[in-house]
């Protein structure tokens, strides 16, 4: 490549008028994140990923609630918004898609760009919920037809998915996503015997819930087991003690035959696996 | 390496803005992209990509797309690689060509409702300079639509058929019928007089709601060719459901598919907000059965074809 140079005598003139972006909210991996900052994310593990812009909605410890911004604002339906450079100190209009919004981790923000207003905020925010909130002054794109009409559904598709990538690891990793229940009769003696025999159950009993009907099975098993299994079984007692019961579980039915809780193991084996 | 070339490319950005560097890159991606684009409907000058051809593309993307609309400063924002920086500026490339092609088809889609409100059933109004339109026996002054009724006109047009963008330089985009529905649902949504200007406004919005299927085309994919005219199956299939739709199921798939929110419609129909909601689920569920029993066995690509076609006759149906 040849090294920069003057720009050639049409550009000149364009390239005096000053850029509207401004440097204001410019901040290289910001550690503050405030309602409104406007910020460029990458999935977790998307080393080559192109970034993706997203308005901070709330921000709680190491994560905050996002929703997506584009800059083709043709893309947006009646219940997104458009937004000027004036009003975000970008240098470019963008589009924020109110109902693609969810969970990241903070340290998925490379750099802060811009900020919105808090009554623009709080306007996205009633889009969020409202497809016809009343009192709005925000510009709004064209209403969404159904699909086979409207021609911006692929395109709309393929950002749902691309946003899901960016929230895929918080909601992997916290609470958003249920995770499964333990099945209650996992705490029988027999099916634990064989539970805690195979290989890997330990990593796995960390990513699943446990009922309270499972608690009560596995403390009256848990004196039935040889002291070795009994040691590699406290790791249960620990995780049961870490978890809050859910308050809905599916119920086992009392009288189920668990000849076959060898499948039941491996079911729950593949099922958190 | 890939990272040396973004940072070159930043560097120049942060010095100069657009120099040497972001130019040779921009005319790589406008070579790239014209070779998918017939340049008897997309050049200016020239009915081939010349040199002088992509020169001119290069400059309009430069101006138009990266100053003016500040995208290079988007791209800058969210590239995290030289080939981000590729691919980014190969979107605006074929963006500026889709606008190339906007304002020839709006120029011409103008030339033409000119005629068509110089004739019945509409009429100048008096005074009005630049002219104004509105339908005989209307009362409506000088006054300028809202935006609102704006944008209201062009969710009520987007949906009205066309023909499929063609090799034909600036070939019409509404056959006649249409451009006449054209203008009663411009004056019908901003219920106001209306201008060329005001026209043109109407029909740059409601055509840059489809810009997307045109920008999906990847580059591996050509652009369609055009399809001649109505196929007559198809008009079949759409007398076949008007005559099923109900006269009130009619007003219901009409308004929503002219972007009336159910606020709206409840207003419309004298009925609460969860009623009018209720009746176009009801409405839509019902179309739905009777295309997936009149037009089970056609292609998806026709559906948007059909749901155009049947658009364009409810809204003449309406009209009646």
């Amino acid at each position: 490549m040849s090294s920069p140079s003057k720009a050639p005598d049409w550009l000149q003139s364009t390239l005096r008028k000053p850029t509207l972006a401004s440097d204001e909210f410019r901040e290289l991996e910001p550690t503050d994140h405030m309602p409104g900052d406007i910020v460029v994310v990458v999935p977790i593990g998307g080393a080559n990923a192109c970034g993706r812009l997203l308005v901070v909605v709330n921000v709680d410890n190491d994560h905050f609630h996002g929703m997506l911004v584009i800059a083709e604002a043709e893309l947006a339906t009646s219940a997104d918004a458009v937004l000027v450079p004036e009003s975000t100190g970008l240098g470019y209009e963008i589009a924020v898609l109110t109902h693609y919004h969810g969970p990241l981790w903070t340290v998925q923000v490379q750099h802060r760009v811009g900020a919105i207003e808090k009554s623009a905020l709080e306007q996205l925010e009633r889009l969020m919920w409202n497809d016809e909130p009343d009192g709005l002054s925000l510009r709004r794109g064209q209403p969404l037809q159904p699909e086979g009409i409207d021609p911006r559904y692929p395109t709309l598709r393929s950002l749902s998915l691309e946003f899901d990538q960016l929230t895929d690891h918080y909601r992997r990793r916290c609470h958003d996503l249920e995770l499964p229940t333990l099945d209650a009769n996992l705490g029988k003696i027999d099916v634990l015997e064989d539970l805690i025999s195979r290989r890997g159950w330990e990593r796995r009993i960390t990513l699943v819930s446990m009922t309270t009907e499972f608690r009560d099975r596995f403390l009256d098993s848990l004196p039935q087991l040889s002291p070795d299994q009994q040691r590699a079984a406290q790791l249960i007692g620990e995780q049961m003690h870490n978890l809050h019961p859910p308050t809905t579980f599916t119920e086992v039915e009392p009288e189920e035959d668990l000849v076959n809780f060898d499948l039941m193991v491996d079911s729950f084996l593949q099922e958190v696996g | 390496m890939s990272d040396q070339e973004l940072d070159l490319l930043v560097a120049e950005a942060a010095s100069q803005r657009i120099g040497v560097l972001w130019l040779d890159e921009l005319r790589t991606a406008c070579i790239e992209v014209t070779r998918r684009f017939d340049p008897a409907v997309y050049a200016v000058a020239e009915r081939v990509w010349s040199v002088g051809e992509i020169d001119e593309l290069m400059q309009d993307v430069t101006v138009e797309q990266l100053l003016d609309q500040g995208q290079l400063d988007y791209i800058l924002d969210v590239s995290r690689s030289i080939d981000d920086v590729r691919r980014l500026l190969r979107f605006r490339v074929r963006r500026e060509l889709a606008r190339r092609r906007r304002r020839t088809v709006v120029d011409r889609l103008l030339a033409r409702l000119t005629d068509v409100l110089g004739g019945d059933p509409y009429e100048q109004v008096p005074e009005s300079a630049p002219a104004r339109y509105r339908p005989v026996g209307t009362e409506v002054g000088i006054d300028s639509p809202a935006e609102e009724g704006l944008r209201r006109a062009a969710a009520a047009v987007r949906l009205l058929p066309t023909s499929q963008a063609s090799g034909e330089r600036a070939s019409p985009v509404f056959q006649s019928d249409v451009l006449a529905q054209v203008a009663a649902q411009c004056f019908r949504a901003t219920n106001s007089s209306l201008s060329i200007d005001d026209f043109g406004r109407i029909l740059r919005e409601a055509l840059t709601s489809w810009l997307p299927e045109f920008l999906e085309l990847d580059e591996g994919r050509d652009w369609p060719a055009e399809q001649a005219g109505t196929d007559i199956e198809l008009e079949d299939i759409v007398s076949s459901l008007m005559a099923q739709v109900s006269e009130e199921d009619q007003i219901v798939l009409l308004a929503k598919l002219s972007g009336v929110s159910d606020t709206e419609l409840a207003s419309e129909l004298d009925v609460s907000r969860p009623t009018a909601a209720k009746r176009k689920i009801e409405a839509f569920d019902k179309l739905r059965e009777l295309m997936a029993s009149e037009a089970g066995d056609i292609e998806f690509s026709q559906t948007s074809q059909i749901a155009q076609l049947l658009y364009l006759r409810l809204s003449q149906a309406v009209d009646k």
